[in-house]
């Protein structure tokens, strides 16, 4: 009786542990991460010109992408790069006040959040710099 | 030469057709969902729209997994299991108002009606917000607007082991300041 107990017990605390840990589970953390994918900026924009589907093996997926910078739109928290006219790079501020200037060539890690067909771009989010 | 007049005319239709159309890839989009047992609060900083003044009209373009929440399970849950964003990626908006936005002064244009549609997790309907539009000082524009949204009439359903945890409707915050 007593072991069925201590065996209860400790079930219950595991599920209560391991549940805890998925609630507080952190955030991914994409600087640590490998990337899933590289690709160059032209070569990526291509590929979404070529397959309208291409979204999909790509979502939550880490990508990394080295092109250049079309335009900077800077917002309150974070701000927005565009590399090459068609790839939207969301990175928070600190990032971004690195010296970064239209023209220049960069290497991005991001998120793939989706395809924005309001302004025909691919969207990462939680971006960070790598060169 | 003669080509010259016509050309600056050219050029002074492309500033004004610049001005007219006003567009932000950093708007803000978040939302609330408050009940005793939790509170859920996520946003979106990469929300894309375009504000036409001529013809009254805004469009906003929201890619859902661009959502960030507290807790990345929060995240994980909102994408798999309710908003289902890799088949239904965005959620859109387009409206129209009818009050005259004049871009040359700075003024707040307190309470704008825009009636539009709104397509989200596959279902399209219609969706009437008030909205605030501010003509700032540096030219630059801001809309502010604020509506619930009820997951019941976009067939999101909320699993009856949760139901106390999320709210049956969702208060919508835009923040969007076009350049």
């Amino acid at each position: 009786m007593k072991r069925a107990i201590i065996t209860i017990s400790v079930v219950i605390i595991a599920v209560i542990c391991y549940a805890t840990y998925q609630y507080n589970k952190p955030q991914q953390d994409v600087l640590s991460s490998n990337s899933d994918y590289s690709f160059s900026a032209i070569q990526l924009i291509e590929k979404f010109n070529q397959d309208a589907n291409a979204s999909t093996p790509l979502f939550d997926k880490i990508i990394t992408v080295s092109g250049k910078i079309s335009l900077i739109e800077e917002s309150t928290n974070t701000s927005i790069l565009i590399l090459n006219d068609g790839i939207k790079c969301e990175i928070k501020n600190n990032d971004a006040q690195q010296n970064l200037t239209k023209g220049m060539s960069v290497k991005i890690k991001g998120v793939f959040s989706g395809y924005d067909d309001m302004f025909n771009e691919i969207a990462l989010v939680k971006c960070v710099i790598i060169e | 030469m003669k080509h010259f007049p016509s050309l600056i005319l050219l050029l002074a239709f492309n500033v004004i057709f610049a001005q007219d159309k006003l567009i932000t890839r950093t708007a803000k989009a978040s939302f609330f969902s408050e009940t005793p047992v939790e509170n859920i609060y996520a946003e979106n900083n990469q929300v894309a729209s375009i504000l036409l003044l001529p013809k009254k009209t805004v469009a906003f373009n929201v890619l859902l997994k661009s959502f960030k929440f507290e807790k990345a399970l929060m995240e994980e849950h909102f994408n798999e299991k309710y908003v289902d964003s890799e088949k239904y990626p965005a959620a859109k908006f387009k409206g129209t108002f009818n009050e005259d936005i004049d871009l040359t002064k700075a003024k707040t244009y307190a309470n704008v009606e825009i009636k539009g549609q709104m397509i989200f997790h596959g279902v399209t309907k219609p969706l009437n917000t008030i909205a605030e539009i501010i003509v700032n000082e540096d030219k630059t524009v801001t809309l502010k607007s604020k509506f619930p949204i009820n997951l019941e009439a976009y067939n999101i359903e909320v699993p009856a082991l949760v139901k106390d945890k999320i709210a049956p409707e969702i208060e919508v915050i835009i923040d969007a300041t076009y350049k």
